[in-house]
């Protein structure tokens, strides 16, 4: 029995080496020494690893930057101004103008352009009181700038870092006061030396609000505190920046959160005379910043009177209030109503308004108007309004308007390069503009169809300019000088009543959207229903407007929310499918087979664009994710963790334009980097592939770059 | 008589335990004979046929002998116990380091046989292996992701290689 058991023992096989116990018999009948197996095997393994290295290795590179990326220059920069402020002068000579690019300073009797400071988006605009300096907050807040004239023009004289927007300069035009950064203090700034003279700090718990006004004698400012719920008038000695007063502002209200407690207390202003103090209250429950109530505080020596509330309650009348400001004399005050897009003048004593309507012979004005300031005669009105691109003086005696700046463009919405490269053409909401590429002048004025949107594209002859926006089509024949083509996109039938009962007539929701296809012939429209969904989308000839082909959308589309901008539509290049978008998902309508297909979801997208040879289609979004799709198999074939706006590819289609680079259309590694003040949109290539148009948006510029030769 | 039993338990086991492990070593009596030669030094297979077998070349049995040599030797080299050198003109033979360890193995106090590649060298492999396809897997993902595939990648990498080194110095 024993040596059963020794020999079961003995026959429990002791484990060899895992290379044998996994390939025994093949190890074997390689016959050949262990080292050489060791070595073959190790290479095999090796190998494969070293070829799962190189088929990843695009994904490295693109992690890596793709190697060196190298710089483009931009070989012209063209700004076109447009109108973010604007001041007269206390002489009531001059008027400077905030634009996106600079200060213009004008002459107020002809508008002729005297001088340009600086080059950077200047949202506000301020003389000194005595006339010889101009400050301005520069791009992203950054600094102001202040500007003194002298004998061989102007100068900057000194820089305030940190401000927020708002600012003002103390009577004695020694000082500047500012808002810090941080909302925590009032900053004085000594201009003439050039340094911080004061922090008035905001006490705890509270933030300072978006103004503060200064007079000979006093400085007045606000805190608002989300917890407290309360809002404080204070009031300081300008000399000895001692606190005098303070006053709670009874009618307030500011919830958890909400940014606009910031504006609780809004435009506090010193009537000329020193004796009173008026400011905008805030009655917004919420958000709207331009709900304002107005306020006026006597503080004539010996008064202890408290703050009339309200003086001007508009919130029942919609005539709410953007902006004021105080008549020479201290007896009226000019007034700007944001809702009904008006200009009044308010009598203090007879408690008498009276008000005209911007739009009147103008068009639309949007909300963003700013009445500046009089003339120090007290005779007319500044007025900077923002939408329309305007500066405008009216009368304060009769409310017509005077005088107008129009030379400024708009928010550019659509930029293309001529075919032969020598002029851009611009559309800027309101008109079209053709610009020299060499000299930066604008060469023709093209009226269109007033649209805030909208997109233009040249001709394959560069003879025409085509038009298209969510309302109308045109085609602009440039050797005419008139328009060739001029209609209007039909509108969707409108459901009756309110069906899904939030208060809008079901009506209103609709909203479509066009894209010209890429050989200009046909232009595509989706039309989004009453559900916020996708309803149809259609084609039509480009010339004659007549329909081509209707396909009605299912509902597998998503809620579109409150449109979101970005471009959801897209032809295929070879004109043979759509793409279109509900910003979460792509779909793609083959308009032979008539089928539509979705391809994918891609979170926040913004704008997607096809491949010009192969079925690739990028998207990207405000989720800051590019991604490449096969459309073949749907799925993913490299992703950017970066958002690249204004998506296009290069006519070959070996690289892809977007936010200020250009990249490998395979890899999306980065190739070039454009260099550019602010982060820029693609707008286009041109036909030849070496050169490419951005626009900086907002502030400009269009820069044009050129790449490099190839060798 | 407790104790004589135990002891002659332990004694057995032990015993057992070497015999075991000497069976699966499976040596024949001249692998043996080359081996104590090995042990002592290097040797080229005709040095080992005339001390194993006191003959010299030129003698009617040398041809056989050095034949059975010649075997004994490529048996042992393919088992990884024995090496010689891979270039050069003269290849003298020596034990490997493996071979050594398995020799040493023998000794009752050590409980296992060693391996060519360990069982955690091995996991090191398969585990590199395994970040090798995840890389492919994953190239189109965002660049964290990526980042992190290819950073975990080229540690396992360096670490294999390193493995690898240490498993080739055991047979050389």
């Amino acid at each position: 029995m024993e040596s059963t058991e020794n020999h079961d023992e003995l026959e429990q096989d002791e484990p060899g080496s895992l290379l044998d116990d996994l390939f025994p018999n093949r190890i074997d009948s390689l016959k050949m020494s262990m080292r050489r197996k060791i070595i073959l095997v190790g290479f095999a393994y090796f190998s494969l690893l070293i070829v799962a290295v190189v088929i990843a290795s695009p994904a490295f590179l693109r992690l890596l930057g793709g190697g060196t990326v190298a710089v483009l220059m931009p070989v012209s920069s063209l700004y076109l101004p447009h109108v973010q402020y604007a001041a007269a002068s206390p002489s009531g000579e001059l008027i400077a103008v905030a634009t996106n690019c600079g200060i213009e300073i004008r002459s107020l009797s002809d508008g002729e352009l005297l001088e340009k400071l600086g080059d950077e988006r200047v949202s506000r605009v301020s003389w000194s009181p005595d006339g010889k300096m101009v400050a301005g907050v520069g791009r992203s807040f950054r600094s102001i700038a202040v500007w003194r004239f002298g004998q061989t023009g102007a100068e900057i004289m000194c820089q305030v870092p940190y401000p927020h927007v708002e600012f003002a300069w103390f009577p004695d035009s020694s000082r500047i006061g500012t808002i810090s950064r941080d909302q925590e203090s009032l900053i004085i700034w000594d201009v003439q030396k050039d340094r911080l003279v004061r922090k008035i700090t905001a006490p705890k718990r509270y933030w300072i609000c978006d103004s503060f006004a200064v007079s000979p004698t006093t400085i007045a400012t606000a805190w608002f505190s989300e917890k407290e719920k309360k809002a404080i008038v204070a009031l300081w000695d300008a000399q000895t920046y001692i606190q005098i007063r303070e006053h709670e502002i009874a009618k307030v209200s500011i919830p958890p959160g909400c940014y606009a407690g910031r504006q609780a207390v809004y435009k506090m202003a010193w009537s000329p005379d020193g004796n009173t103090l008026s400011y905008l209250v805030s009655n917004c429950p919420w958000t709207c910043y331009e709900w304002f109530t107005l306020q006026l505080w006597n503080l004539t020596p010996g008064s202890i009177g408290e703050p009339i509330s309200p003086v001007l309650d508009t919130e029942d009348n919609g005539l709410w209030i953007s902006s004021y400001s105080w008549a020479p004399s201290g007896n009226s005050l000019a007034i700007v109503f944001n809702m009904s897009h008006s200009l009044g003048l308010y009598e203090l004593g007879s408690q008498k308004l009276r008000y005209v309507s911007l739009e009147e012979n103008h068009g639309s004005t949007g909300n963003y108007n700013y009445v500046t300031g009089f003339t120090p005669d007290g005779e007319k009105i500044v007025l900077a309004l923002y939408h329309q691109n305007e500066v405008r003086i009216y009368s304060a005696e009769t409310l017509e308007p005077e005088f107008e700046l129009t030379d400024y463009g708009g928010m550019i919405n659509s930029v293309d390069l001529s075919p032969d490269k020598t002029t851009l053409a611009v559309l800027d909401g309101s008109t079209v503009k053709t610009i020299d590429v060499d000299t930066g002048k604008v060469t023709k004025l093209l009226p269109v169809k007033r649209n805030l949107g909208g997109v233009l594209r040249y001709s394959d002859d560069g003879n025409k300019i085509h038009v298209w926006t969510d309302e109308s089509v045109v085609i602009w024949d440039m050797e005419k000088e008139d328009f060739d083509v001029n209609w209007s996109i039909p509108e969707t039938p409108e459901e009756e009543g309110d069906q899904d009962g939030d208060g809008i007539p079901t009506g209103d929701h609709h909203w479509k959207v066009s894209e010209l296809s890429p050989d200009n012939t046909q232009i595509a429209i989706i039309r989004v229903g009453s559900d916020r969904k996708i309803r149809s989308i259609e084609i039509r000839d480009t010339s004659t407007g007549q329909l081509i082909k209707f396909r009605d959308i299912p509902p597998i589309t998503g809620d579109m929310g409150n449109r979101m901008g970005g471009s959801i539509l897209k032809w295929a290049h070879d004109q043979q499918a759509i793409g279109f978008t509900d910003y979460n998902q792509i779909f793609t309508w083959n308009i032979e087979t008539n089928d539509i297909t979705r391809i994918g979801s891609h979170t926040n997208i913004s704008s997607f664009t096809f491949h010009p040879q192969k079925q690739i289609l990028t998207s990207t979004g405000r989720n800051q994710e590019t991604l490449l799709w096969n459309l073949s198999t749907k799925k993913h074939l490299a992703k950017l963790d970066k958002a690249l706006y204004g998506i296009i590819y290069s006519p070959d289609g070996s690289m892809i334009l977007g936010n200020s680079g250009i990249y490998n259309s395979t890899t999306l590694c980065p190739i070039y980097t454009l260099d550019a003040r602010e982060e820029s949109l693609g707008m286009i290539w041109d036909k030849t592939g070496r050169a490419v148009v951005t626009l900086t948006p907002y502030s400009g510029p269009i820069n044009i770059y050129n790449l490099p030769e190839l060798d | 008589m407790p104790v004589n039993d135990d002891r002659f338990a332990h004694l057995r086991k032990e015993v057992l335990g070497s015999v075991k492990k000497f069976r699966h070593i499976d040596l024949d009596m001249l692998q043996v004979e080359i081996i104590s030669r090995l042990l002592e030094g290097r040797r080229t297979a005709t040095e080992l046929v005339i001390e194993i077998y006191e003959i010299e070349p030129g003698q009617p049995e040398y041809p056989a002998r050095y034949a059975s040599v010649r075997r004994s030797l490529k048996d042992l080299e393919n088992r990884g116990y024995a090496s010689t050198n891979l270039l050069g003109r003269d290849k003298p033979y020596r034990l490997s380091n493996y071979g050594i360890a398995i020799l040493c193995s023998i000794i009752p106090e050590n409980d296992e046989l060693p391996r060519i590649v360990g069982k955690k060298e091995f996991a090191l492999l398969g585990l590199t292996g395994m970040t090798a396809i995840m890389l492919i897997l994953l190239r189109n993902s965002g660049e964290i992701v990526v980042f992190t595939s290819f950073a975990a990648f080229f540690t396992l990498f360096g670490l294999s290689l390193r493995t690898f080194l240490v498993i080739m110095g055991r047979v050389i």
